[in-house]
């Protein structure tokens, strides 16, 4: 039995993932989505806060081994539009593309629905699935929650409202998440190790944004030089490293505390709490 | 985002109708509601917001990881025509440039570059580049100089124009432009002048492109919409090398991806053509017939836009002048249509052209099925090589007026209304006066100024020059018959005054009394504006360093303050020169180079380029206060504004009620206004079709009943029917058709071969990219391409040397054995053989020479080649080439087509084994034969005294750089 939707909300919320797709691809947008979609005043520089200074929507930060774009994680979804026959985009793991290829799906399936296809309904949905549950669920609610805490308030509402998306393209009986999953156990003896640890999600369990390093300096009396993230991390954490590690394991907590409470949702987060958990370990024995 | 799963989807629904409710609205207006992703990844550019502070790891330290902080400072590169952005990172600790990468708020270039752009950091760090004005020390041409003082050569000019205006020599004083760059700077300080002295190089690059539109439009150049159409159909190498090829190559990748089919017209297997689904190889000059080969498979089938040509085409003025003895409505037109074109078979084409008639046919289906969304393009090519290359663009035009595909989404639109031109601080008036030596009576009909004729009109006594400025223009090196040039040059009783503006040492400022330093990309400002894609934007070139000091609290008053030695920017050394030949105002000049917020004072480049920002680009001024900055400002920071996106058809626009006062409508539907015009926002230039007797302007044209804009023509719609050609001697080339070129088959001798010699190679741009170390590494030189068979027939091996053999001379070449070209063509870029004749003067492509002169003889012999040398830049001991090419450019004789007066390119030429005695890269010229070839040719012309119907020089309503007033336009007693 094929697990599909009702066709009339494939075609919403096929309709409202292009147009969250829109928003993250971080050019101009039309004014018209920015008003259906409840975003009064959005800026370019609120689209370059979020999207590009602080939470550049790359699946790749968030999966990958070294937090950077590309690798195998971005080849894993390049298969995915391989698979379906379409042209792979130049971002493929950009949350723009991945939304945009998800409301192709969701059309699709429910065209399949309309036309009583069923062979093509399954495929159509299983494609869905796939992308849905494997991947877009293995780092996005992480993303969201970040994206609540750092999101310039005229996105506040595109935040919110891809997590309903989420919530709705979810599998009814979520799968179980990893909750044995061994922790990754990198040894972190020096500076340049730590700041390559925190700056990367999937082994440290959380997302450190320029925005909460600028707020922690602020509030310990440090101005923020230029530069990348890493560069900007090490240059506090060589200036003022205690106040600084305190700062930072209390966001630290504060996501745990965040993922925590959607984990009945979004299973995988419970994952993302295990690494967080040991990042606060790691963080505690390099002080 | 405690919501329960059910508010989340009533949300989810709530949001959705809305959203598809706009969508269904926009889309019913034709436009598209959702982008797509944007495919802009944090790895392509720096994000704007951070241009000020830009931190970057120094490649040359790795392993280490030493920070880098930058400025990201826009500029326009100045090398080829497209104006694609730039940004100068300046380093924030040295006040360098450290590189040039694409400017992503370009809306035409998008960020990307060619090779050319990033190659500008070569340029302003080249360290052989000149740096002080210099002044001749010994007779011209024997290569000695001196530094002088900005002041001393400026008073010295400045004192022989004012002498010359002040005698009424005004037609002694002439600036020649290579590729401008810029809209219309130095055209307004000459109009200030009062003077006709503009002259521009484009009669030898793209004037018969140019006519082939301007005759049909009113418009002389084609901007396609690309990135929409359905079938590219592109006569030229246009993916690499044409014209805004970045811009639009780009497009044309993306509608390849959205799977629009691309048809190449090139004679040699250019990259180009490889991407291409239908490469034609035609023998050259038989574009034209198989242009009209495809029209007509449209026009018998009725596959033509039938209310499209009955509404915009002028064909009652054709029935009226030549079909008088038919009904005069549009069925019978149709009917005259089939006949006059019946002739041009797949069949004839392909005995003209060498391709299979099958094969034109399948393109003939393929071109006639993308109805409006037919994109073409042709500039130089094939228009630029060939007598009556301008109907081959003519002929290509009519394909897109035949399919409705004008102005139309994915088709082709005329430039001017993709290109946008604001309105400077002053307009001064046409010049008084017609200068013969650039306009001769002969060319009525030339699209721009016979520029390439200057040294054989001299010759025959019809002028001499007192000052003659060559603005970043090489003409003894790019010109045909460049020996021409020398003698010219050469000769102080004809030239009083030669001043050479250039960055860089070129064959003609060795010939020059001052050679004066004007800066790159990074170096100078400009505006430009392009037509790359359905849209209007302007770009500012300007002097990254002067806005990086300006930025850091420096007072910066002039461009020499930030530029390295003394080179300048053309700009202010004109505004500085006008004041000079007119100190004290009373010429009238100086007014025009006035500060308006000062009065008395030198007008400012912050001034004046202020003041367009502020007042002439709408817009602007609201997008540069929303980031709170001046307009100046803004584009300081950003270097480019998209001023509209989708222009749309215009000619469909209906006249507004309030220019309709006191009007008259003729017969054929051109209405005509007492309103006076409303004061232009967009200067990009168009035909200025004349007034009615009574002196009302037109202002559109009825169709259906509708007062509509139409387009700039005499008629107010496009001309299938020039009755102007018609009126001006050349009644027999008034629709598009197929004049057989001075290369045709019929036209040759036994044993000649075609050389065609306009192919540029995609990293350079003639010598306006010399001494780019990158570009050169890649390309120095330029084999001679030569089929298999013909190599085979003239025994000839690659290890062997040539001789190309003109009508006026020969050059000593190596060939290249390819079948990337047809048999019976050669094919030899124009890129190369660049000479220098100082042994001690340094360059990375320039072989030293001598010339030698004997009677009319005139030999350019090879004595050494490029060495590596030592210098401030350690890749200048390190370069590896030694062969440069050769300049064959000396060995073509001028060839002005009587018409659009564009030299033709094509030579007719034997090839043969090259002889014991020659030396690779030797040129010999004979200029008694280039002389008769000029006057073989000028024989063809029909004159404005035998031809003009009302006296006047030249039909008023074509456009011209610099036009004069009307009075000046009429012919002068015989």
């Amino acid at each position: 039995m094929t697990e599909s939707f009702d066709p009339v909300l494939c075609r919403q919320l096929g309709e409202v993932t292009s147009a969250l797709s829109e928003v993250a691809s971080a050019t101009e947008l039309r004014a018209e989505i920015a008003d259906a979609l409840g975003l009064p005043g959005v800026a370019r520089s609120d689209l370059y806060r979020l999207f590009i200074k602080d939470l550049p929507p790359f699946a790749s930060i968030y999966l990958s081994a070294d937090g950077n774009i590309g690798g195998d994680s971005q080849a894993v979804i390049s298969g995915i539009y391989r698979a379906l026959g379409v042209p792979v985009p130049n971002d493929p793991d950009h949350l723009s593309s991945l939304f945009a290829l998800l409301s192709q799906i969701l059309v699709a399936e429910a065209k399949s629905i309309e036309n009583g296809s069923e062979p093509e309904l399954s495929s159509v949905v299983r494609t869905r699935q796939v992308l849905v549950n494997d991947h877009l669920l293995t780092w996005l609610p992480a993303y969201l929650i970040s994206a609540i805490r750092v999101a310039p308030q005229p996105l506040s509402n595109w935040v919110s409202l891809c997590w309903d998306a989420l919530r709705l393209l979810s599998p009814p009986a979520e799968a179980p998440g990893p909750k044995d999953r061994e922790v990754c156990l990198d040894q972190v003896d020096n500076l340049a190790k730590l700041i390559d640890f925190l700056t990367t999600p999937s082994k440290s369990g959380i997302i450190l944004t320029l925005s909460d390093i600028e707020t922690i300096s602020t509030e310990i009396g440090l101005a923020v030089r230029a530069g990348t993230k890493r560069m900007v991390l090490k240059d506090v954490f060589l200036t003022e490293p205690e106040g600084f590690s305190e700062k930072v394991e209390a966001l630290i907590r504060r996501q745990i505390s965040d993922y925590i409470s959607a984990t009945a949702e979004f299973s995988y987060l419970d994952a993302w709490v295990v690494n967080a958990e040991n990042a606060l370990k790691i963080l505690s024995n390099c002080q | 985002m405690t919501r329960s799963l059910g508010d989340s989807e009533s949300r989810i629904q709530r949001i959705a109708a809305v959203l598809s409710a706009r969508r269904e609205e926009v889309l019913a207006r034709g436009e598209r509601f959702y982008q797509g992703p944007s495919n802009i990844s944090l790895a392509s550019h720096p994000p704007f917001e951070r241009w000020d502070n830009w931190v970057e790891l120094d490649s040359a330290s790795w392993p280490e990881k030493r920070e880098r902080r930058f400025s990201l400072i826009p500029t326009t590169c100045f090398n080829c025509e497209s104006a694609c952005g730039l940004l100068a990172y300046v380093d924030k600790d040295t006040g360098r440039v450290a590189k040039f990468e694409g400017n992503p708020e370009h809306p035409g270039s998008r960020g990307k570059n060619c090779a050319k752009g990033p190659a500008t950091i070569n340029q302003i760090t080249d360290p052989d580049r000149i740096l002080y004005p210099l002044k001749r020390s010994k007779g011209r041409g024997q290569g000695e100089w001196h530094r002088v003082s900005w002041d001393e050569a400026l008073d010295d000019i400045a004192s022989r124009i004012r002498t010359a205006i002040i005698e009424d020599r005004k037609d002694e004083i002439m600036c020649h432009i290579g590729r401008p760059g810029e809209d219309g700077f130095t055209e307004r300080v000459l109009a200030s002048w009062g003077v006709d002295g503009h002259n521009s190089h484009t009669n030898v690059c793209s004037s018969a492109g140019r006519a082939g539109w301007h005759y049909w439009a009113g418009m002389d150049r084609p901007s396609a919409d690309f990135a929409n159409a359905d079938v590219i159909f592109l006569t030229s190498a246009h993916l690499e090398t044409g014209h805004y090829f970045n811009p639009h190559a780009q497009r044309i990748t993306e509608a390849r991806e959205r799977g629009a089919k691309v048809i190449v017209i090139d004679t040699r297997l250019s990259n180009t053509a490889t991407h291409a689904d239908w490469w034609l190889s035609p023998y050259p000059g038989t574009e034209a017939a198989i242009n009209l080969s495809i029209a007509n498979y449209i026009i018998q089938n009725d596959l033509f836009d039938r209310e499209f040509v009955r509404r915009w085409w002028n064909w009652e003025e054709w029935m009226e002048d030549v079909h008088p003895d038919k009904e005069a409505d549009f069925p019978s037109f149709v009917e005259q249509l089939k006949e006059v074109y019946k002739d041009f078979t797949f069949d004839y084409a392909s005995s003209e052209s060498g391709i299979d008639a099958k094969v034109l046919e399948e393109v003939a289906v393929v071109v006639a099925g993308a109805k409006s969304k037919f994109a073409s393009h042709i500039w130089r090519s094939a228009a630029a090589g060939n007598l009556g290359g301008w109907q081959i663009s003519r002929t290509l035009v009519l394909i897109n007026a035949l399919l409705g595909a004008i102005a139309t989404e994915g088709g082709t639109y005329p430039n001017a209304w993709n290109k946008f031109v604001p309105k400077p601080i002053y307009v001064p008036p046409h010049p008084e006066v017609w200068n013969d030596l650039t306009w001769p009576v002969e060319y009525p009909l030339s699209m721009n100024e016979m520029s390439f004729l200057l040294p054989h009109l001299i010759e025959q006594g019809r002028g001499k020059l007192e000052v003659y400025f060559a603005r970043v223009y090489n003409p003894v090196w790019t010109n045909p018959d460049g020996m021409s040039w020398i003698d010219l040059l050469l000769d102080q009783e004809k030239v009083g005054c030669y001043v050479a503006l250039t960055p860089t040492w070129n064959e003609t400022a060795y010939f020059a009394d001052y050679v004066l330093p004007m800066g790159h990309a990074s170096e100078r400002h400009d505006l430009a504006s392009y037509e790359q894609y359905d849209g209007q934007w302007i770009a500012f070139r300007q002097p990254v360093l002067r806005t990086f000091m300006g930025a850091n609290g420096e007072v910066v008053t002039d461009t020499r303050q930030a530029n390295p030695g003394e080179v300048w920017e053309e700009n202010e050394f004109w505004i500085e020169l006008s004041w000079r030949i007119d100190p004290d105002g009373s010429l009238g000049i100086r007014k025009y180079h006035e500060s308006q917020r000062n009065p008395g004072e030198k007008l400012s480049i912050d001034e004046y380029y202020g003041f367009i920002f502020e007042n002439s680009v709408p817009g602007l001024p609201q997008a540069a206060a929303r980031e709170g900055l001046s307009p100046l400002q803004y584009m300081q920071r950003h270097g480019a504004f998209e001023v509209k996106k989708k222009v749309g058809a215009l000619y469909e626009e209906e006249i507004p009620d309030q220019e309709l006062d006191g009007t008259s409508i003729n017969s054929k539907g051109r209405i005509f206004t007492r309103t006076p015009k409303p004061p232009a926002i967009n200067l990009a230039p168009t035909g200025d079709p004349d007034p009615d007797p009574e002196g009302r302007r037109p202002v559109g044209v009825e169709v259906d009943g509708r007062l509509l804009r139409g387009f700039p023509t005499p008629s107010g719609k496009l001309e299938f029917y020039s009755q102007t050609l018609a009126q001006w001697g050349w009644a027999d080339q008034a629709i598009p058709g197929y004049i057989k070129s001075h290369i045709h088959r019929e036209n040759l001798r036994e044993n000649e071969m075609v050389l065609i010699s306009t192919f540029r190679l995609p990293v350079q741009i003639h010598t306006r990219s010399a001494n780019s170390k990158w570009l050169d590494e890649i390309a120095h030189t330029n084999p001679v391409w030569i089929n298999p068979l013909d190599a085979k027939r003239l025994q000839i091996t690659e290890t062997d040397l040539i001789r190309v053999k003109s009508e006026i001379g020969y050059f000593v070449a190596k060939p290249w054995i390819t079948e990337g070209i047809r048999p019976g063509v050669v094919a030899c870029s124009h890129h190369m053989g660049r000479w220098k004749l100082d042994p001690e003067q340094n360059a990375l492509t320039m072989r030293t020479v001598t010339l030698q002169n004997s009677g009319d003889d005139r030999k350019l012999v090879p004595k050494s080649p490029p060495q590596p040398y030592k210098s401030s830049d350690p890749d200048t001991g390190r370069f590896w080439w030694k062969d440069v090419g050769v300049h064959q450019n000396l060995i073509f004789p001028v060839h002005p087509d009587p018409v659009s007066g564009m030299h033709c390119w094509h030579q007719a030429v034997s090839v043969e084994k090259a002889q014991p005695t020659d030396v690779y890269g030797e040129v010999y010229v004979d200029r008694r034969a280039s002389r008769e070839v000029f006057e073989r040719w000028l024989e063809m012309t029909r004159d404005a005294f035998s031809t003009s119907p009302d006296g006047t020089r030249r039909p008023r309503w074509l456009m011209r750089p610099l036009k004069p007033s009307k009075q000046a336009s009429l012919l002068p007693p015989r």
